[in-house]
């Protein structure tokens, strides 16, 4: 099922929150990054139909996102920290799963599968004020989880999490995306959803500003320049020739390896095959240092600014 | 996580009508008030003076009390020794006195049931669900109006079904079929009116201290405010100011229809069943019911625009 925004722009009174964003989200995992007050929050309740678009159109498969029909295929993890300290975390998901319209005895089976899918079974019965953020994390993806979407939005899912933690939901989250549901997350620490995915969403001043896979944004800023660290055993030679190359704005030698950095990565890796060909370098190790999506996402921003 | 042994299983069915989530609102919100116990003070405090009118009614009907002194057991607390009628004010007084424990439990508990959700942003739960903000709405009334009923029309009620079954006489039973649908109606007025004041002030007061003064300064400022007015002006009229004067105004209104409804006639002294006074007082009920309308009228749209303006303030 996919989720779609078209055309959409949300006024809040004179601010704008998102402007003009159209794209096709789904299925499988997409990353959604911004910094704050990009239009990141915005996006996601439009997404999770708290918000009516001032203009356009957001929809959850054929449905609109408000519509009582699109909620029911939609799981929301919201940037919430503080809820219902006094009940219990198998109480609060039961209870989320009533507000969809469960059964009593479907809420509790579907309250203890969830429960299970974010390893809460054992502690499901402590206060939400006594557990710890990451336990808190893990009982909100529960809630979302609790009525089987095939769309899931989940803001900020990772925070407070410990690395093992992380390494599970992560895992489990693909697993769910490799079940065709469409699941859009969004997180600040970029690294966690880019071991997730490849597809990312990249938000600056409720735009969007970028969209695809990580290396396809950064080809895109042919503007940035690009960095390869290159580790060979005749260093000073290759340094020599490839500042010959046209591409090449500059080489820097260390010890063994040689940090290039190019205005077109498409013909400098040409240039570059043919070089080590003709020359017969040995290259040992060859990276590219900057398609990080920090990196690719330091450069964007200040683009969009 | 063992994560190979998830038993992640799709979902097939059919779900229930949004409205049915109420049902799971309220459920919270009971969760969450009588998990305080602090709270169960304020409750216990009801509890007591529900035993004090149970016990009254079981001793005059139950020992051998010289007619003069049931009489005036009873009167003092609104009922008649005729168990075949004259009761109305008992109930009415008793609906009065719990009211008063109830604004104080409302008062601290105002915060906690509908406050929370606007001050830690909770709404996104509800309202990402099948739910929008017509159920969130009806369903935090509706948990504010359990909450007054389970301490004033149940008890009530449990009283009605101690007079009758402690009363040898049938009589009780045929005469008095009315009352127990007098009493929900009061408590339906009261459950109304208490809810929608409570759940619209706490959506835009939100923390507790705000909202417990002003909750507090709305029935006892405006109570004490009435009185002197009404004694200064001699215009019984001011006491309209009063919110609970209406309520109750309201209230006696209600066990009157319920006479009219079963026939009954009124005439000289027990003009009005005994219920008013006067005139003058049947007509005051009347305009309190006008005021009590309006005001929640107006406070419901303010609750509206509220909910309304959660996605502005988010």
């Amino acid at each position: 099922m996919l989720l779609v925004f078209d055309r959409v722009t949300k006024f809040y009174g004179p601010v704008i929150g998102v402007n003009n964003i159209s794209c096709r989200i789904g299925p499988g995992i997409t990353g959604l990054f911004g910094a704050n007050g990009a239009g990141k929050s915005t996006m996601m309740k439009l997404a999770s139909g708290q918000l009516r678009p001032s203009q356009g159109e957001v929809r959850v498969g054929e449905d609109r996102a408000w519509s009582s029909a699109a909620k029911r295929n939609l799981g929301f993890s919201p940037d919430i920290n503080s809820f219902y300290e006094e009940m219990t975390g198998r109480e609060f998901v039961y209870v989320m799963a009533r507000l969809c319209g469960h059964t009593r005895r479907d809420a509790r089976r579907l309250t203890e599968i969830a429960l299970e899918e974010v390893d809460m079974v054992d502690r499901g019965d402590r206060r939400i004020g006594g557990c710890s953020h990451g336990m808190r994390q893990r009982i909100k993806l529960a809630q979302a989880l609790v009525n089987d979407p095939p769309v899931l939005l989940l803001d900020e899912p990772m925070t407070g999490i410990d690395p093992g933690g992380r390494r599970d939901i992560g895992r489990l989250l693909v697993r769910m995306a490799e079940r065709g549901k469409t699941i859009l997350v969004s997180s600040h620490i970029l690294n966690e959803v880019e071991s997730l995915t490849d597809s990312i969403l990249m938000i600056a001043a409720g735009r969007i500003v970028a969209s695809g896979t990580l290396s396809e944004v950064r080809n895109l800023l042919d503007d940035q320049p690009f960095t390869v660290e290159i580790t060979t055993d005749r260093a000073r030679e290759m340094a020599a020739r490839l500042i010959g190359i046209p591409e090449v704005l500059s080489v820097e030698l260390r010890g063994e390896s040689l940090i290039v950095r190019t205005l077109s990565p498409g013909s400098f890796f040409g240039r570059c095959a043919d070089l080590v060909l003709s020359e017969q370098f040995v290259v040992h190790r060859l990276q590219t240092l900057d398609t990080g999506a920090d990196a690719v996402f330091g450069y964007l921003q200040q683009g969009s600014a | 996580m063992g994560i190979d042994n998830v038993r992640y299983h799709g979902w097939e069915g059919e779900l229930r009508t949004p409205w049915v989530a109420c049902a799971a609102i309220i459920r919270v919100a009971m969760l969450q008030v009588f998990r305080r116990k602090s709270y169960w003070v304020v409750i216990g405090l009801g509890l007591l003076n529900f035993l004090l009118f149970w016990s009254i009614i079981y001793a005059v009907t139950q020992f051998d009390i010289p007619r003069d002194d049931q009489d005036k057991l009873l009167g003092a607390f609104g009922f008649s020794s005729e168990a075949s009628g004259g009761q109305e004010n008992g109930y009415i007084m008793f609906m009065q006195r719990q009211s008063i424990i109830v604004m104080i439990l409302l008062a601290f508990s105002g915060s906690l049931l509908v406050g929370a959700d606007f001050r830690f942003n909770s709404l996104p739960f509800y309202l990402s669900r099948r739910i929008d903000r017509r159920h969130y709405i009806v369903g935090k009334l509706l948990a504010v109006g359990t909450l007054v009923s389970l301490l004033t029309t149940v008890p009530a009620l449990l009283l009605f079904l101690e007079y009758g079954m402690f009363t040898s006489s049938l009589d009780y039973w045929r005469d008095n079929w009315q009352t127990p649908v007098a009493v929900i109606a009061y408590g339906l007025v009261m459950s109304t009116v208490l809810s929608v004041l409570l759940v619209t002030l706490s959506a835009y007061l939100q923390k507790m201290a705000p909202i417990a003064i002003t909750w507090s300064s709305l029935f006892v400022m405006l109570s004490t405010m009435s009185g002197q007015l009404s004694r200064r002006a001699a215009d019984r009229n001011w006491h309209l100011l009063d919110p609970w004067r209406d309520i109750r105004y309201v209230g006696k209104l209600c066990f009157y229809a319920g006479k009219r409804l079963a026939g009954e006639v009124s005439q000289g002294a027990n003009a009005y069943y005994g219920i008013f006074a006067n005139d003058d007082e049947f007509r005051r009920s009347l305009w309190a019911l006008l005021i009590l309308v309006s005001v929640c009228t107006v406070a419901i749209v303010a609750l509206v625009r509220r909910v309304r303006a959660v996605e502005i303030v988010n």
